[in-house]
C-alpha cells in the first residue's frame, strides 16, 4: 500500500540569502516516516534539499526539525495519519539556531553550552584502581531519564527562555549537568552546582514545559532543571533570586498555605532593590490587589499544609529525589489507581508472549484451555 | 449546568484577579457551575517544583484529594516510598 503526501517545506538558499515556502508531493509507503518523505522528495523531486540524517532509528539525534511549529526527529514521525487526513504540514529548521541551508542548523551554539557545563565525571582520583565503583539502582534512578538525551537539539529549539536570552544554558546543557551533579561518583557536586546556579543558569528558566513536552527521548529536561534547583537549596546555594523567590512559596505554604505576596518582592530582591517597586505596590493596591495586613490571609485548614511539611521532612527524599517520587506516584495514578488498568490491556503496549504463543490477547485462556 | 471544583490559586485570589473576574462571568454562559475549593493551598506554580519536589507533591496530592471530597482517603498510594 502506498499512499500520496504533501509537505511544504521551508527553503532557505544561503547563497542567494532567499527563503521560500515550498509545496512537494510524493507517493510514499504508508509506513513511511517524515524522514523516509523527505528522503524520496530528494531522490524524486529536488536533490538540492538539505537536512541532516543518519541512524533512522530515534537514537544518532541528527533529524531534528520542526513540523508545524514544534521540533520532532523526523525519523520518529510516521506519516500516514497525516496524509490521511489530508494535512499539508509545513516542515522548517529547528528555532534557536542559526539556519545553514534547508533544514540544517547550525548547531554550534548548542555544542558550546554542552561543553560549558564540564559534561564528564569528575570522580576525584586519577587512577580508578581495581575496584569496581558500583552504583546503586536508587541512585542511578535520579539521573536515568538525562542519561537519555541523544543531544539532537529539540529541546533546544522550543526553548523560550533562550530566545530571550541566547545565552541561557538552556535545556539539553542543563539536563546534562543534572547527568553529573546527580552521579554517586562524581565528586564536584558543590562546585558544579554553583556553577550551573550563576546567571543564565538553573534560575533563568521559565518553566513553560516545551522542552519537557517535546524531548523525543522521554528526557523530561524541565524535570532536570527542577532538581538542580532543588539540589542547589539543598546545598544552601540560593544567593540568585530565582533561588529566594522559590524558597518564599515554600515558606508561604507552611505557615499560612498562601502565597505571602505582599513579602515576595523584598524576599527576592532585598529591601533596597524592591524599594524601587513601590510605585508599583501602589498601582496594585489602588487596585485592591493587596490583601489588608489583618486578619492575616491564611488557608483553612493550614494544619495540614504544615503536617505534610513535616511529613516530607521525615521521609528525607530531600533534593532531586522528590523529582523520582513523583515519578513513581504518577505511574502509580495511571497502573495502580483505583481504577487500576491493565498495563497490557486494549490500546496499550503489547502483552509480552513467549515464542509459540503469538502475540494474542487470549493467553490466559489458552494457558487454562 | 454541569458543576465542576474550582480551584482559584495565589495569584487569582489576589494579584491576578481578573482572572477569577472572568472565570467566574465566563463559566454560567459555558453552561459549568464552579464550585469553589475550600480548605486548598497554594500549589507551589514551578517554585516548590524546584525548591522542595516532594513537598510540591505532598500539597498537590493533597489539593486534588480535596477535589474528591473524600478527605480520608489515604495520601499513601501516591506519597509512599517505592
Amino acid at each position: 500500500m502506498s499512499m500520496k503526501v504533501a509537505l511544504k517545506i521551508w527553503r532557505y538558499d544561503p547563497v542567494a540569502g532567499e527563503r521560500a515556502l515550498k509545496e512537494y508531493e510524493v507517493d510514499a509507503p504508508e509506513w513511511a516516516t517524515l524522514l523516509d518523505v523527505l528522503d524520496l522528495v530528494k531522490d524524486r523531486v529536488d536533490g538540492t534539499l538539505a537536512y541532516r540524517k543518519s541512524c533512522r532509528m530515534m537514537i544518532c539525534g541528527s533529524c531534528g526539525m520542526r513540523m508545524d511549529g514544534a521540533a520532532v526527529l523526523a525519523c520518529k514521525t510516521r506519516m500516514d495519519d497525516i496524509a490521511q487526513a489530508g494535512h499539508v504540514p509545513v516542515i522548517s529548521a529547528m528555532g534557536n539556531m542559526p539556519i545553514i541551508k534547508d533544514l540544517v542548523v547550525d548547531m554550534e551554539p548548542f555544542w558550546g553550552k554542552i561543553r560549558a557545563v564540564s559534561p564528564w565525571l569528575e570522580p576525584g582520583y586519577a587512577d580508578p584502581g581495581e575496584k569496581e565503583h558500583v552504583v546503586s539502582q536508587e541512585r542511578m534512578d535520579v539521573i536515568h531519564k538525562e542519561s537519555l538525551c541523544i543531544m539532537c537539539g529539540c529541546c533546544v529549539s522550543e526553548c523560550n527562555s533562550m530566545e530571550a536570552d541566547p545565552d541561557f544554558l538552556g535545556p539539553a546543557a542543563l539536563a546534562k549537568g543534572m547527568r553529573f551533579v546527580g552521579d554517586a561518583r562524581d565528586q564536584a557536586t558543590v562546585e558544579r552546582l554553583q556553577e550551573l546556579s550563576g546567571p543564565h543558569g538553573i534560575w533563568d528558566c521559565t518553566r513553560c514545559y516545551f522542552c519537557q513536552e517535546r524531548c523525543p527521548k522521554g528526557v523530561d529536561p524541565l524535570d532536570a532543571i527542577a532538581k538542580l534547583g532543588a539540589e542547589a537549596l539543598k546545598e544552601g546555594i540560593d544567593s540568585d533570586m530565582g533561588a529566594k523567590h522559590a524558597k518564599w512559596f515554600v515558606t508561604s505554604a507552611k505557615t499560612t498555605g498562601w502565597l505571602r505576596e505582599t513579602e515576595l518582592v523584598p524576599k527576592t530582591q532585598g529591601i533596597a532593590r524592591s524599594l524601587k517597586e513601590v510605585k508599583f505596590a501602589m498601582g496594585l493596591a489602588r487596585h485592591g490587589k493587596v490583601p489588608p495586613p489583618f486578619p492575616p490571609h491564611v488557608a483553612k485548614d493550614v494544619g495540614e499544609a504544615r503536617a505534610l511539611y513535616d511529613l516530607v521532612k521525615l521521609q528525607g527524599r530531600d533534593g532531586a529525589d522528590g523529582i523520582v517520587q513523583s515519578e513513581k506516584a504518577l505511574s502509580r495514578l495511571e497502573f495502580e489507581g483505583e481504577e487500576a488498568e491493565d498495563p497490557y490491556g486494549e490500546g496499550s503496549f503489547p502483552r509480552p508472549h513467549l515464542p509459540g504463543e503469538g502475540p494474542v490477547d487470549n493467553v490466559e485462556e489458552e494457558a487454562e484451555s | 449546568m454541569r458543576t465542576v471544583a474550582y480551584y482559584k490559586g495565589c495569584l487569582a485570589s489576589l494579584s491576578a484577579k481578573e482572572l477569577d473576574t472572568s472565570t467566574q462571568a465566563l463559566a454560567p454562559k459555558v453552561g459549568l457551575e464552579l464550585v469553589e475549593l475550600e480548605a486548598v493551598t497554594c500549589c507551589g506554580a514551578g517554585d516548590i517544583h524546584e525548591a522542595e519536589p516532594d513537598y510540591y507533591l505532598h500539597l498537590n496530592s493533597r489539593i486534588l484529594r480535596v477535589r474528591g471530597g473524600d478527605r480520608n482517603h489515604s495520601l499513601s498510594g501516591l506519597t509512599s516510598a517505592r
